[in-house]
């Protein structure tokens, strides 16, 4: 008997370890990028005041301990690695914790289900670290009997007690550690006490929802719940690409774009900022299925936070940097505590470009207290900056809008030309603005966006996509041929323009703005 | 024995060096050098009233080993720390600022660098007023700057005399609806109104022991109450109902620009929950920011003509003016005095506190526009009701904006405002004494623990900040519940 249940513990103890293995490795190689999010979406500073600001929220064991844990997702092994132990604890300590209620046979199943359902819940972008401690911390005071002996001999059980701790300390694991204890204590015909778990799991967020200004039903349920869901895969793929824009990966960016499954706006937003960046927008306009710059979207209180993000990426790389701040600001807003790593890097480059040191040192000496980002505030201090950061930040500093006036609106065509006349070299707003009176077709406001801001300059941009785009205008409006001679230069381009007329709307031109012009 | 005697020998060595380490680091005796140290918060020279928390400060960039600071008072009493940074007892403190009410208290300030030398700095003084500041706190919402939408918001009050700060009322208690600004009867803790926005939102009125919701907008402006003052016999509270939208601007150098696309003033009559309005306030103008005068016969508010907005922001002025009030029944007078014209001074006006004494009106300055918070030359100005001048008030202004001022509800010349000259980005609090002679003294920040550490860490703005004369206490489950109904 006794081989029989080593023996089957043996079995329970191997499955798990492989189990945690398999689930370790799946999230290190289909959810790298919700693990860089969560780490993203927050912050966590090393510093006493800091820490010391948990102490007065509900759950504090777990929201400080899940916050600590989560800096470290920076590294792309310890994400997988923190999630798979948390959901293995919670998982031995709900089998510990029912053992005695059913039949060991099955206990192995209620592990395996635990853990399961465990990982479903964790593949919700909004499940924390902290939902994770919390089931942890609940089960394991649960499991605690918390006896003293008195004088008579008699033992006094103050088990109930740990519910308050528990909701003090893992917020809604109270309720768990009320169940376990109630349990236990009806085993004992100790209903008294039950009753008493009970109460204090549900009396503790009525007594303290004042002191933390929280509604009941939010302060029962804090940190809040993670619930099961499948895998967010399509999430992950935008993060995969908004993470590879954002660590200046662009080609890596563009080509998980055009290996999206569904290409759709988030992802041909940024199909088309890298090559901007890489000052090759023009030749990439036609070659993803979505079109779509970003130019003509607007941000405001209801706007979605990937939205936020794209504008914040879009102005900061246009150069207009009130926008980029202002999108950075809101979505700093929208993050646990107001504030999280990326926009805090984010505002910090903003203001170091705007010339504003005084923000700029505010922003660094918030990221000098942090863990991972400690380097890259030093090598960015003003005054004190690396080679490198230097070089992009004069870089930017050319390219941001310099005009003094105030703005009427959120239309991009009016910020694109703030930043031409600010600085005509701008190539990104400068294709941004050309390929947007493409996709919209207007060929009369490209040819004047082209003539103020290229023939005018002396500096006309030969790409193929404006030299094809010219000749509809030039063929539409039959100008001359010195008109023809001035605007297109390339003889492919006369010679294939010449065929297109021959076999108007052919697929086999497609991949040119003149199919572009007439079939899509 | 000899067991027993080493026994105890390690437990006196161990004590030892646990008081050692415990204990206070002295620098050696040297000549202090001509430099003052540089801390932060600036409160080299300062006035501060007795009751205020300990005036602790960071050397340098918090990066020396350690800072030794002696006070010593001009009518006796000494006290010491040493540490990362000046970190005062607050017992020990108090006891100071309190025997040496009137008389200057000296810091001297070594330094030990991490190489382990020492350096003294020339002593500096602050000043202990013998006015003063008998205030439990301030109250005032902390905000993150976050353009068109909130997120974490609430109203909080901070202890003046001690690091204390507590939520009078947060968004989450009110289902994540935003809290908006506090205004309170002459730093009333009983006597308040704080509107919040949102679904269920209304404006919350507590007067006294009763605690009620008002669902009021204009009926012109169809808006909610936005800036609000209280009557001095509490009958009353005065409020503009501002359209509010925002403009951005294209250079790095400004940021948003919020304006009013009309606002009108009335009065709310507590008791009959009744506004009384004047044809002179709803012009189709802009009327905002109204102040009644410590004696409740006048009401100062701000007063712009229309532009054409937003195309000509910057010719968006306002004047200073008030109309008469009579509290007995309940009527406004039937014209508007110009107290300081916008077309005159080539000046936009804002914000007018006047003084509970009845001597000056404070206000805010402006090249142009409504909302000197996202204004860089925002400054404080100072209006003296016996004399008719007016003044900048230079002794307490910054490059950065400074605005958002209130008495202390004393009415003996404390003050207070919002200032953003750390970091030009968030607003924080400033105390500052009006002396008799009518010059201000130098502003100090608001006291914290580990200042450097708080102030760089803090991502919020300290928004509209006001006096309270006591503690606050409102139910924030109460305020739940008598929105939701």
């Amino acid at each position: 008997m006794k081989r029989s249940t080593k023996s089957y513990r043996g079995i329970i103890c191997i499955s798990g370890i492989l189990c945690c293995v398999a689930t370790a490795v799946y999230f290190a190689v289909c959810y790298p990028s919700h693990f860089l999010w969560q780490e993203q979406n927050q912050i966590f500073l090393n510093s006493g005041s800091w820490i010391a600001t948990y102490f007065g929220r509900p759950a504090w064991l777990s929201c400080l301990a899940g916050d600590w844990l989560t800096q470290f997702y920076i590294y792309p092994i310890a994400g997988p690695v923190i999630q798979t132990l948390a959901i293995a604890l919670c998982s031995a300590l709900f089998a510990k914790g029912i053992a005695g209620m059913i039949r060991q046979k099955t206990v192995g199943w209620a592990l395996t289900g635990s853990f399961f359902i465990l990982m479903l819940c964790s593949f919700s972008s909004s499940a924390t670290l902290a939902f994770f401690l919390s089931v942890a911390g609940g089960i394991g005071l649960g499991l605690i009997r918390l006896r003293i002996g008195m004088k008579s001999g008699r033992k006094v059980d103050l088990s109930p007690l740990l519910v308050p701790v528990s909701f003090w300390l893992f917020g809604f694991g109270a309720l768990l550690t009320a169940f376990f204890v109630a349990v236990s204590e009806l085993k004992n015909r100790q209903w008294p006490f039950a009753l008493c778990a009970v109460i204090f799991a549900a009396a503790m967020p009525a007594v303290f929802r004042g002191a933390y200004s929280l509604p009941y039903s939010k302060a029962i349920l804090y940190p809040g719940l993670a619930k099961p869901s499948m895998p967010e895969t399509k999430f992950e793929e935008r993060l995969e690409i908004a993470d590879a824009f954002y660590m200046r990966h662009y080609d890596r960016a563009m080509q998980k774009a055009l290996d999206a499954d569904n290409p759709d706006e988030f992802t041909a937003f940024y199909y088309y900022l890298s090559s901007a960046v890489k000052d090759s927008l023009p030749d990439h306009l036609l070659r993803y299925p979505v079109k779509s710059l970003g130019t003509l979207t607007t941000i405001g209180e209801s706007t979605p936070l990937p939205v936020i993000n794209m504008m914040n990426d879009l102005y900061f790389e246009l150069g207009d940097m009130t926008y980029a701040e202002r999108a950075a600001m809101m979505r700093n807003v929208f993050s646990p505590r107001n504030r999280n790593v990326r926009m805090m890097r984010r505002l910090a480059e903003i203001n170091l470009v705007s010339g504003d040191t005084l923000a700029a040192r505010k922003y660094l000496g918030i990221l000098d207290r942090t863990f991972a980002y400690s380097g890259w505030s030093r090598r960015h201090q003003p005054g004190n900056m690396s080679e490198k950061a230097e070089r992009e930040v004069v870089s930017r500093m050319a390219r941001s809008n310099k005009k003094d006036n105030i703005r009427l609106g959120d239309n991009c065509r009016n910020i694109l030309l703030e930043l031409l006349e600010s600085n005509p070299n701008n190539t990104i707003a400068l294709d941004y603005l050309l390929c947007t009176d493409l996709l919209l077709k207007d060929m009369d406001t490209f040819k004047m966006d082209y003539d103020t801001y290229c023939m005018e300059k002396g500096k006309p941009r030969y790409k193929d996509l404006y030299q094809q785009a010219l000749t509809i205008y030039l063929a539409g409006t039959e100008a001359p041929d010195e008109d023809w001679e001035k605007y297109i230069v390339s003889v492919d381009i006369m010679e294939a323009f010449r065929q297109y007329g021959e076999k108007r709307g052919n697929p086999a031109f497609a991949g040119t703005y003149w199919y572009y012009f007439d079939r899509q | 024995m000899i067991k027993t005697m080493i026994k105890k020998n390690h437990i006196y060595l161990l004590l030892v060096a646990v008081l050692t380490a415990c204990g206070m680091e002295r620098p050696p005796m040297m000549e202090p050098s001509s430099d003052i140290p540089d801390i932060f918060p600036d409160y080299v020279g300062v006035t501060i009233p007795a009751q205020i928390a300990p005036m602790n400060f960071n050397v340098g960039d918090d990066d020396a080993d350690c800072v030794y600071v002696k006070v010593t008072g001009g009518k006796g009493g000494e006290i010491e720390t040493s540490g990362k940074w000046a970190d005062f007892d607050e017992e020990q403190w108090h006891q100071l600022t309190a025997r040496n009410v009137g008389a200057d208290l000296t810091f001297e300030v070594s330094v030990k660098d991490r190489e382990g030398q020492w350096r003294r700095y020339a002593p500096f003084a602050m000043h202990v007023s013998d006015i003063p500041l008998e205030d439990y706190g301030v109250v005032y919402r902390k905000i993150a700057p976050g353009y068109q939408t909130f997120s974490k918001t609430g109203i909080y009050q901070r202890e003046l005399a001690s690091f204390e700060e507590s939520a009078v009322l947060e968004e989450t208690a009110v289902g994540g609806q935003c809290v908006n600004c506090h205004y309170s009867k002459r730093g009333s803790a009983d006597r308040f109104t704080i509107h919040v926005r949102g679904k269920n939102g209304g404006t919350i009125v507590k007067n006294g022991a009763d605690l009620s919701s008002l669902h009021s907008k204009s009926a012109k402006t169809n808006c909610n109450p936005t800036y609000g003052y209280w009557h001095p016999e509490g009958k009353y509270v005065a409020f503009s109902f501002n359209k509010i939208v925002q403009n951005f601007y294209l250079d790095n150098e400004h940021n948003i620009e919020p304006w009013d696309v009309y606002s009108d003033i009335a009065v709310l009559d507590i008791n009959s929950n009744q506004f009384i309005t004047s044809p002179l306030l709803e012009t189709g103008n802009c009327e905002t920011t109204p102040a009644f005068s410590p004696d409740g016969k006048t009401l100062y508010f701000c007063y712009a003509d229309s532009v054409d907005m937003p195309g000509e922001y910057d010719r968006l002025r306002y004047s200073l003016c008030s109309i008469a009030f009579d509290a007995a029944k309940g009527a406004l007078g039937d014209s508007i005095r110009v107290v300081v014209p916008a077309d005159t001074t080539g000046v936009s006006v804002s914000l007018p506190r006047p003084s509970y004494d009845g001597r000056y009106v404070m206000y805010n300055v402006t090249e142009y526009g409504t909302s000197p918070i996202h204004h860089a030359d925002a400054d404080l100005w100072i209006l003296d009701l016996a004399s008719g001048t007016a003044r900048a008030l230079d002794e307490v202004n910054s490059d950065s904006s400074d605005a958002y001022h209130n008495w202390s509800s004393g009415g003996q010349g404390w003050f207070l405002f919002n200032s953003k000259r750390i970091d030009g980005m968030y607003a924080n609090i400033y105390l500052s004494l009006m002396g008799k002679d009518g010059k201000a003294t130098k502003p100090f920040l608001m006291p914290q623990k580990n200042p450097l550490k708080y102030y760089t860490e803090a991502l919020h703005s300290f928004n509209a900040p006001n006096f309270t004369a006591d503690k606050i206490e409102l139910d924030p489950s109460g305020v739940g519940s008598l929105l939701a109904e």
